[in-house]
């Protein structure tokens, strides 16, 4: 619901299980009561369907750093951002923000890995699938949330709620595909 | 003076006002018009060129899509139900700080009148403690009842009612101040007369006050009603147009399209709806008006 505390309904026991990422665990650890501190535990994502392989797949979702096509010193920014990629620095990263880093020798390194709270999510990590990198996506994904929405409370069927998110997708799309087909022309 | 030079003072007069007006509301009027029939976007934001005019496509597309008639249909529920609320609220307000039993009426009529200059987003956090099921006032008072709480902003059919009480809450003080402007115009021997003959209090606010008020109530009817048309912020702060697209009004669905999607083509065709919708009805009710005055 739309005001209640995220961490005190959850020690009272108003909900059992949410979704969220590994930004939350900081958060969990400082707000959740001692005495709860052993009572709660992570999981990767099941499959969206029983028999599939577990676990299902979660999004590595954004793109924090990138490089301007049209930025001034791009080989500059480029071995900047390789910096930022390093080991030492992710693990200061880590230190510094408890933000979970992007590359596996640091969670061994940092003991990650064993951490059974984390280790799920180097689990998950192993499974992640990026987004797609069109200006269209954030608006997609609004328009996926929204028909999950309309399943879970029963306006729509499953099958409806597909077709129709099918049908205004595509038609999101249709001037990426105009754009794709004018470039083609114009470069043979 | 001439007739000739005396219409030249005028236009002389009137010109800094005209321009501004042709500046800042024909200008981007006639473009904004002109945008509807294109498909700017996202991608013509970085590059004009990647615009393509599309004629008409814009609007056969939103008549076409079940999500703009929900909105049409949210947005006309919001003003047949907030209309009366804030009206009656307002009449209702008015009368108890004008009547002459009334104690310090300066004070009420700025409690009254405070939720109109209050900040909505400051406003918006204590009515979604109101509104919650479980730490909510409005809850915990029904349940004094034995009523089982409802989730006032998460029930599709309850959000609508809950976001125009908000809505009517907050502009009822505007309308108030303007009813007591009404009361205070009416001339009091109209009321002398009537005690002469001998009316008792609902005959004079039957037969004497409502009629005086005639007036005043259209215009308050017109100014809310556009303003209504025109919801935004209470949804977007308290619902953001939720559950299920329940409480999205005309003009958050244009702010989503136009300002969160970029579809600056789309959202100038959903503003020309608007736009034509409430130029109807403020003619309506100005017509009713004319009727009524020469009935």
């Amino acid at each position: 619901s739309t005001s209640g505390n995220l961490y005190q309904d959850f020690a009272a026991g108003r909900f059992a299980m949410l979704i969220t990422g590994p930004w939350n665990l900081g958060e969990f650890a400082r707000r959740l009561p001692p005495e709860m501190q052993d009572r709660w535990a992570t999981a990767p994502l099941p499959p969206p369907e029983a028999g599939m392989p577990y676990p299902g797949a979660s999004h590595a979702g954004g793109a924090s750093l990138v490089v301007f096509r049209q930025a001034r010193s791009p080989e500059a920014a480029w071995r900047w951002l390789e910096y930022l990629s390093e080991p030492a620095q992710q693990a200061r990263f880590l230190e510094l923000t408890g933000d979970l880093p992007a590359r596996r020798s640091v969670w061994r390194s940092a003991g990650l890995a064993d951490d059974p709270k984390t280790a799920a999510f180097l689990v998950q990590l192993e499974h992640a699938v990026p987004t797609p990198k069109v200006p269209e996506w954030e608006r997609i994904a609004t328009r996926i949330a929204q028909a999950g929405e309309q399943v879970a409370r029963g306006a729509k069927d499953l099958d409806a709620a597909l077709a129709d998110l099918d049908a205004d997708v595509d038609r999101m799309l249709e001037k990426r595909r105009w754009l794709l087909d004018r470039a083609a022309e114009a470069a043979p | 003076m001439s007739q000739r030079s005396e219409a030249r003072a005028a236009w002389t007069l009137v010109a800094p006002a005209l321009a501004a007006i042709g500046l800042f509301f024909a200008v981007p009027l006639v473009a904004a018009l002109f945008l509807s029939l294109t498909d700017f976007d996202i991608y013509a934001v970085a590059d004009a060129g990647n615009a393509r005019f599309v004629g008409f496509r814009n609007y056969l597309r939103l008549a076409a899509d079940p999500l703009f008639w929900t909105v049409l249909r949210n947005t006309l529920v919001f003003v047949v139900l907030g209309v009366p609320m804030t009206l009656g609220a307002a009449l209702g307000g008015a009368l108890l700080v004008h009547s002459r039993h009334a104690r310090l009426p300066g004070l009420f009529r700025t409690v009254f009148f405070a939720p109109v200059v209050a900040t909505l987003v400051a406003v918006a956090v204590v009515w979604r403690y109101l509104y919650h099921p479980r730490y909510g006032l409005i809850d915990q008072a029904l349940g004094l009842f034995g009523i089982p709480p409802i989730d006032w902003l998460s029930d599709p059919g309850w959000a609508m009612v809950a976001i125009t009480v908000l809505a009517a809450w907050r502009t009822f003080g505007y309308g108030l101040v303007i009813f007591v402007v009404g009361l205070e115009a009416i001339p009091t021997s109209l009321y002398e007369a009537a005690a002469l003959d001998g009316a008792g209090p609902w005959q004079t606010l039957r037969d004497i006050t409502l009629p005086q008020l005639r007036p005043t109530a259209v215009f308050v009817s017109v100014l809310v009603t556009v303003q209504l048309f025109q919801i935004f912020a209470e949804p977007y702060v308290m619902t953001r147009g939720g559950p299920l697209h329940a409480t999205t009004s005309i003009t958050l669905l244009m702010y989503e399209q136009g300002f969160r999607w970029w579809n600056m083509g789309h959202a100038a065709a959903i503003a020309f709806v608007l736009f034509a919708l409430i130029l109807a009805t403020t003619g309506l009710e100005v017509g009713l008006r004319r009727r009524g005055r020469a009935a």
